[in-house]
């Protein structure tokens, strides 16, 4: 679909009318999510795993978050996020960067100038602006690990798209997109637990498209998702007892406290994926990701 | 002189100065602080220092001098009784020197002033700097047997260290509030509210030390320069305001009513230029009302008499029944009163206090107000976290003692509950309705979260805590009390 074929709306009526507007507006953007390549931003830590892919790359990836910014008043900020991928293929000749996201700022609900490359979208090279999104919980008590959170929000980014790293067609523009996510988490047993994510995500791409480029703009709609089961391997315990002495009867009871720290666990399978229904820019429109590999994460 | 022999020297001198005052008190004393130590003490150990003189507001000067004498008294009174209480908790003298030793406070000057940007700084110091925090990350087994206690000596020995500096007790308390916070006080080695009472002790001190100087300004003493900016009667709106119009506008549109419900509460919260206050307007109302600072002060009495009688803390909600039988059976009084004297901390006292003195407005009955509404924001905790009941689940405590009839939350902030209920009251009041109302605290609670985990997320990580899930989770659960409050406020003042 192009810029000049997008149904035009007024907005010179009365101010109601633009009051409603900009409602519709913020609620298209809690409708849709954040966090471009952003894993699992619910998690904090280090990560490494290998796997292979259904596009026929083999891959070694890694990622770290870091506390880099200082405040003034001492301290660092944390969230600073590195994320590289290392592929080859089948005859393990072709070695290269893959993937790479490196974000100055990555928060759940914030994320501030980030670079990336991600060439099973066609992507040599990419700007993350920022972003914004309003976490929910839907599920979840502060004491259990068993939660389900939605995010909802926006970002901008400008990227480059070239057609000998995958891409349908050579493009360079601003992309802006809403996004939905789902993130979930459930002890299966005290140290078996599942996590699974969930993200929809619609992008405008203003900019040039074509070897000798036109403005114009094009839509993707891309759905992600991920599954993984992670056995929490750490020697120290998952829960601890917290003593309570009733002040009438002096009875001591416990109550359990999850142990939160920063944890190593076996990633013993994680899938994750993408499908693109609608898309005019990006190489593949599906991909099957199988990887394992350990984590120390919160 | 390298950093070891300074810190013995320093130590040396403080106990030097510390010990005979320390010998006259037959407690640790902060050096240069007590005057009173061979007066009667009016009160027993940790008791009320309530004394509310209900006599005409036109008193002559003398019998004011005489009412700020007393109001020092007690003071003093509870000084002792606290630095008593902390005296117990502290390390041997030569675990105290060692323990100095270790640490490297050229990192950060744990005695110097203390402000909320300082807050991520002071807990990554922390985590990195002292080396019992492995232990209470760890030692949770030794913990549930109460073996040890962790932490609170090491916290005490480096305020001692900085002599009862106003920033060293705010660090101290806030590290112990951080934990609470985060519901790691048990890795103390203390039951949760017996750790709290050493938290509400550094704050105790320190509201002491502000009282006190708001005292010497106000009989035109030497004191230290006032620290709010600006007046308080007089501030302009906060910018601030203008983003949280902007949220409003945006997501309280339609139907109108919502939208008028909103900015009708932004109007109440009444955030000033200058200081951390809210309620602005009400605050200014409440000081023309001298029975509601006197409940202020009588029902801090009260609880620092339940805090001693645990058997008062198993009545299910037995703080909600004596207020508000204290209260005359008015229940929006009740939570007027908590709202805009407790629920605010200790910034009514060290910010309104600046004000009221500018214009020689300040009596012992308002200062003492401020002081008990101070400290009952913490003594609350404390209550709370006692009288709690287990949960449905293996993990959560139902709070009930702060609360009406009927309703219970696994949340322990009673004060956010308190403050949107009087937000419901005062919606109706202006006659918008229940869901306008209901749906405007949401909205509110909903911006405050988002912004607040800008600080939960960085600082949660220092501390070795989850520091993302759980600040989202958190975040959630006390929008829903929010929301629970600004409804049943509405339905007290409908």
């Amino acid at each position: 679909m192009r810029l000049d074929n997008l149904p035009f709306i007024p907005t010179t009526t009365a101010s109601a009318l633009a009051r409603c507007l900009a409602m519709a507006i913020v609620l298209a953007l809690a409708l849709l999510p954040a966090t471009a390549f952003a894993d699992e931003p619910l998690h904090e830590g280090f990560m490494v795993r290998a796997g292979s892919g259904t596009q026929g790359r083999h891959r070694l990836e890694s990622s770290v978050d870091i506390n880099l910014l200082p405040l003034p008043g001492g301290g660092r900020l944390n969230g600073t996020h590195i994320s590289l991928s290392l592929g080859t293929d089948n005859n393990f000749d072709a070695v290269g960067l893959d993937r790479a996201y490196l974000a100055l700022l990555r928060w759940p609900h914030m994320r501030l100038l980030g670079v990336q490359r991600n060439l099973d979208e066609g992507m040599p090279l990419g700007i993350e602006l920022g972003g914004l999104s309003m976490p929910l919980s839907l599920v979840g008590k502060k004491e259990s690990r068993n939660w389900i959170i939605a995010h909802l929000g926006f970002d901008g980014d400008f990227n480059w798209y070239r057609t000998n790293f995958g891409a349908v067609e050579d493009a360079m523009g601003l992309g802006l997109s809403l996004h939905a996510r789902l993130d979930q988490q459930v002890d299966i047993f005290d140290r078996l637990s599942l996590r699974a994510w969930q993200k929809a995500c619609y992008s405008a791409i203003f900019g040039g498209f074509g070897t000798t480029p036109r403005i114009g703009v094009r839509h993707q709609v891309m759905l992600r998702g991920a599954l993984g089961l992670y056995l929490d391997i750490t020697r120290e315990p998952l829960y601890r007892q917290i003593p309570r002495t009733d002040p009438v009867t002096g009875e001591v009871t416990y109550r359990k406290s999850v142990n939160q720290g920063p944890r190593w666990r076996w990633m013993i399978i994680n899938a994750s994926g993408h499908w693109q229904p609608i898309g005019y820019v990006t190489g593949r429109d599906r991909l099957l990701f199988v990887t394992t590999g350990f984590e120390r994460r919160f | 002189m390298s950093t070891c022999k300074h810190i013995a020297l320093m130590l040396t001198l403080t106990l030097a100065m510390i010990l005979p005052a320390a010998a006259s008190a037959q407690v640790h004393t902060r050096t240069g602080k007590l005057t009173a130590s061979t007066q009667p003490l009016p009160h027993k150990d940790a008791g009320p220092i309530t004394k509310i003189d209900s006599s005409s507001p036109d008193e002559d000067a003398k019998r004011t001098a005489d009412q700020w004498s007393e109001l020092v008294q007690e003071f003093d009174a509870r000084e002792r009784a606290i630095m008593g209480a902390i005296t117990d908790a502290r390390q041997p003298e030569a675990q105290r020197e060692a323990y100095l030793a270790t640490l490297d406070l050229e990192r950060l000057d744990f005695c110097q002033d203390f402000t909320a940007m300082d807050q991520l700084g002071t807990t990554h110091f922390i985590s990195t700097a002292i080396p019992t925090w492995k232990a209470l990350w760890y030692g949770s087994k030794k913990n549930e047997q109460g073996h040890r206690v962790f932490f609170i000596p090491e916290l005490i020995t480096l305020v001692e260290h900085c002599n009862y500096s106003r920033g060293s007790l705010y660090r101290a308390a806030f590290l112990l509030e951080y934990m609470y916070w985060n519901r790691m006080l048990d890795r103390t080695g203390m039951e949760v509210a017996d750790a709290l009472k050493y938290r509400d002790h550094f704050y105790e001190l320190k509201f002491l030390d502000i009282a006190r100087d708001k005292i010497a300004w106000a009989r035109g003493l030497d004191h230290e320069p006032a620290r709010t900016a600006g007046d308080f009667f007089e501030a302009p709106e906060m910018s601030l305001a203008f983003f949280l119009k902007l949220f409003g506008n945006v997501t309280t549109s339609f139907p109108p009513r919502r939208r008028r419900a909103y900015m009708a509460m932004i109007e109440t919260i009444n955030l000033r230029r200058g200081s951390q206050l809210m309620f602005g307007h009400d605050i200014i109302d409440l000081l023309d009302h001298p029975e509601d600072l006197e409940l202020m002060s009588r029902y801090y009495s009260y609880l620092l008499k339940a805090e001693q009688q645990h058997k008062l803390q198993g009545v299910e909600h037995g703080g909600w029944k004596v207020l508000l039988e204290m209260a005359g059976g008015d229940r929006a009084r009740a939570i007027r009163v908590i709202t805009l004297l407790a629920s605010l901390r200790g910034w009514v006292m060290e910010e309104l206090a600046d004000s009221l003195i500018a214009k020689n407005k300040l009596t012992p009955e308002m200062l003492r107000a401020f002081y008990s509404g101070a400290n009952t924001y913490f003594i609350m905790h404390r209550i709370n976290e006692r009288s709690a009941k287990d949960g449905d689940d293996p993990y959560t405590l139902r709070y009930h003692y702060f609360h009406p009839i009927g309703y219970e939350s696994t949340d322990w902030k009673a004060y956010h509950w308190y403050a949107n209920a009087h937000l419901g009251c005062r919606l109706a009041q202006k006659g918008m309705d229940r869901r306008s109302a209901t749906l405007a605290t949401r909205r509110l609670a909903q911006a405050y979260e988002a912004l607040t985990l800008n600080l939960a997320i960085p600082t949660k990580r220092a501390m070795g805590e989850e520091p993302r899930a759980r600040a989202i989770i958190e975040g959630w659960e006390d929008i829903d009390m929010n929301t629970a409050g600004g409804a049943y406020g509405w339905k007290v003042c409908k």
